[in-house]
């Protein structure tokens, strides 16, 4: 049974990071992945799930790029 | 050797399948035909193209390469360049494309009957539209995803990024127009849509700041919130129209939206993303997708019949629903869908920072495309279900038609489409609204086609006005987002031309800046959709095809710079591929500009039409339409700024292209000029990612 929820939990993941994906949504997750595998240092902490949901809409929404179509 | 012939077996088998579609559309005598032989000929002529054309493109004109690291491989930073799985992208590039063009320009090119807007839209798309993607995603993902005016500066010259971003200023200014005439038209005098687009902003506020404070950064959660509370403001929506106290409430003039719509769009654009624009782009991205799903679905299902002819007698130039001759017009009323040289910009954005590996470019710059077209087709077919005369009746501006149903029904039946005032009536009824006529812009008329093809599997006659405000509801979210964040957009670019001056204003969170920025670009728009509202020719007739023009050049100047790499990679004899359709484009661009400036039909040129009011005010009369002197003198004057715009639209295009040329020209005669492109730098991805 645990099992089972592990493995669908780790499905569900995949699903929702694609969905992000496509709608240029932040993703928390792909983040802490990201930054553990290359940024990860003793006394460095990554942004709260918060601070990235910040970061990630000015990213998109303000760097003056044009990510739409008519 | 076996398989060899398998394949080609079937690649004929599905040649043969579509040219058989197209025959039956072409040769369909009288007797309606079926959306089936449409979808046919669509699917299988995409996927001819897209096996045989884009591979030539890939292989033998770009060289994609695999063992060479693409930007998200080297620049790997978690932020914009991500390595994204080439489904997931394929989506994520098709979400960005997909707007509310397709939907609209099909419409509107019914009015010629099914057959010329569907060639158009299937080999527009296979021989333009999806090249100019895909080789534009192509020159970005080579250059570590620059913009299509950072290519142009850097591989033509400065002139031609000059005039690339001028260009790109302007055509976002008349995008923004339109669209907003489009949902402005949707709402007048409609109090139940009006009221479920007004219920939007509270619930995307709502989102914001659910996003924000209570569970920050659970974006999905709070997106299906959104659609509930959105899906419970639709039907609650049937309620209040009907409230003789609240009915009133919502309904409003044109003119009054209008002005609410330009407050709104200031004001979006000068708030901060998360309150507004961010929770307003999750729902309408999740409302497009979903609905263009379920329309594909839904014309699978039910394969309606075509009411429309397969050429109406409108070819001849003189429909009410745009004005002028097939050759050009119809190829700038349907622009995105065939070709829409907007997307050049976004194939030069996000998308080519996340490709993992080169050969999954044709799939996201191609498919993409095609996926889009289908998009288009569906809008074609939902427009041909209809019965001609109603689909006249809704889509002709009040000055041809008349206001009440029986001047309606006599007007639409002498054009040859007959129908009667009960038809209209009863139409109106279904659909919950108290008229259908005359509301032009497209979107009314694609909402009467989807409730028909949806009643017939869904709910029935019942959930029609339910399922006609639904996809009035989706139209108008997705293009109230696109208002928003291209004003934003465009805010930005104001205040990077203002900073040229005053290096303060570049700064995105300088207040005086954003107010400036935001202000300009406002009245830019703004200008030109009071003048579509105030219009009594209706102002979709004279802005559509504006914006057809200002994307057609962008698509020119997208083919330019297309071109220009094709040669400078010294594939000079192929580069046939994106001059093709650059011809073509262009000749139908500057005739269509040519004919808006100096056409002597009154009903085409601006000029004449400017000279055609002055005569009746210098008679001592005043222009129909128009209720004071003043009036009659705005007119005058809209038409002047038009005719500028359009020349302003056709020296780009030609600028663009002597630009172009010069510099073929002098490579052609042995010059040696380096492509831009990022050095060769070999993958890291083992064999294994190789082949996932």
């Amino acid at each position: 049974m645990r099992r089972k929820v592990r493995a669908f939990r780790k499905k569900w993941r995949k699903v929702s990071s694609a969905i992000k994906t496509i709608f240029g949504m932040p993703d928390y997750d792909r983040y802490l992945e990201h930054w553990y595998r290359t940024h990860g240092a003793p006394g460095k902490f990554p942004m709260s799930e918060k601070e990235y949901y910040m970061f990630a809409l000015k990213n998109r929404y303000e760097s003056g790029t044009i990510n739409r179509c008519c | 050797m076996n398989r060899k012939m398998m394949s080609i077996l079937i690649w004929a088998a599905i040649s043969a399948l579509g040219a058989f579609g197209f025959g039956a559309l072409a040769l369909s005598k009288g007797e309606s035909v079926s959306s089936f032989w449409l979808l046919t000929a669509a699917l299988c002529t995409y996927a001819v193209g897209y096996r045989f054309y884009s591979r030539f493109i890939s292989f033998k004109i770009l060289g994609l390469n695999n063992k060479r690291a693409t930007p998200a491989e080297i620049n790997n930073d978690g932020k914009d360049f991500v390595p994204t799985n080439k489904w997931v992208l394929y989506g994520h590039h098709f979400a960005a494309i997909a707007g509310a063009g397709p939907l609209v320009g099909p419409t509107l090119a019914a009015q010629m009957g099914y057959l010329p807007g569907t060639i158009w839209i299937i080999v527009g798309v296979v021989l333009g539209g999806a090249v100019q993607d895909y080789i534009i995603l192509f020159g970005s993902m080579r250059r570590n995803g620059k913009s299509l005016g950072q290519i142009a500066k850097e591989e033509i010259g400065p002139i031609g990024g000059t005039l690339a971003l001028v260009g790109i200023l302007a055509i976002m200014v008349i995008l923004i127009a339109v669209l907003a005439l489009v949902v402005v038209n949707a709402l007048a005098e409609s109090p139940w849509a009006t009221f479920t687009i007004f219920m939007t902003l509270p619930i995307a506020i709502f989102m914001g700041l659910y996003m924000r404070f209570f569970r920050p950064g659970r974006v999905l959660e709070a997106s299906i919130i959104g659609i509930v509370l959105l899906l419970a403001s639709l039907v609650l929506g049937q309620a209040v129209a009907a409230s003789p106290v609240y009915g009133p409430m919502f309904t409003f003039k044109g003119t009054e939206l209008a002005i609410m719509i330009i407050i709104y769009g200031f004001i979006a654009s000068v708030l901060p993303v998360w309150f507004l624009l961010a929770p307003r782009d999750y729902l309408s991205s999740f409302l497009k997708i979903g609905t263009i799903m379920l329309l594909a679905v839904g014309i699978i299902i039910t394969l309606p019949d075509l009411q429309m002819p397969a050429l109406t007698k409108f070819i001849d130039g003189t429909g009410p629903v745009f004005t002028g001759n097939l050759f050009p017009f119809l190829f700038i009323t349907i622009a995105c869908g065939a070709i829409s040289g907007f997307h050049a910009l976004v194939s030069s954005g996000t998308t080519p920072k996340m490709i993992i590996k080169e050969g999954d470019a044709p799939l996201i710059g191609y498919g993409a495309m095609l996926t889009e077209s289908m998009v288009a087709i569906m809008a074609m077919i939902a427009a041909c279900v209809l019965t001609p005369g109603l689909y006249f009746a809704v889509n002709s501006p009040a000055s041809v038609i008349g206001t009440d149903v029986n001047a309606a029904a006599a007007a639409v039946s002498s054009m040859g489409f007959t129908i009667t005032p009960e038809m209209l009536q009863q139409t109106a009824n279904d659909v919950g609204e108290k008229s259908i006529l005359s509301r032009t812009g497209g979107a009314p008329s694609f909402a009467l086609g989807m409730a028909h093809i949806f009643s017939e599997f869904l709910g029935g006659k019942t959930f029609m006005a339910f399922w006609y405000h639904f996809a009035i509801l989706f139209e108008a979210v997705f293009i109230l987002t696109t208002i928003d964040a291209g004003t934003r957009v465009g805010r930005f670019m104001v205040q990077d031309l203002l900073g040229n001056i005053i290096p303060k204003m570049k700064r995105v969170d300088y207040l005086p800046g954003n107010l400036i920025g935001s202000a300009v670009i406002t009245a830019g728009w703004g200008y030109f959709l009071y003048q579509g509202v105030v219009d009594p020719l209706g102002g979709i007739k004279t802005l559509w095809p504006m914006f057809g023009i200002a994307n057609q050049m962008l698509a020119v100047i997208a083919f330019v710079v297309a071109t220009t790499l094709i040669i400078k990679m010294g594939k000079a004899r192929h580069a046939w591929v994106t001059i093709m359709p650059m011809v073509w484009l262009a000749s139908a661009t500057l005739t269509a500009a040519w004919q808006k400036i100096f056409s002597n039909n009154p009903a085409i040129g601006f000029w004449s039409h400017a000279q055609k009011f002055k005569d009746i005010v210098a008679s001592g009369a005043l222009p129909p339409g128009a209720k004071t002197l003043e009036d009659a003198q705005k007119m005058i004057n809209n038409d002047i700024i038009n005719t500028i715009v359009c020349a302003i639209f056709m020296i780009i295009t030609i600028a663009i292209l002597i630009d172009g040329i010069r510099l073929w020209i002098s490579i052609a005669r042995g010059k040696k000029y380096q492509l831009k492109e990022e050095p060769f730098i070999p993958t890291k991805r083992t064999e294994g990612d190789l082949l996932a």
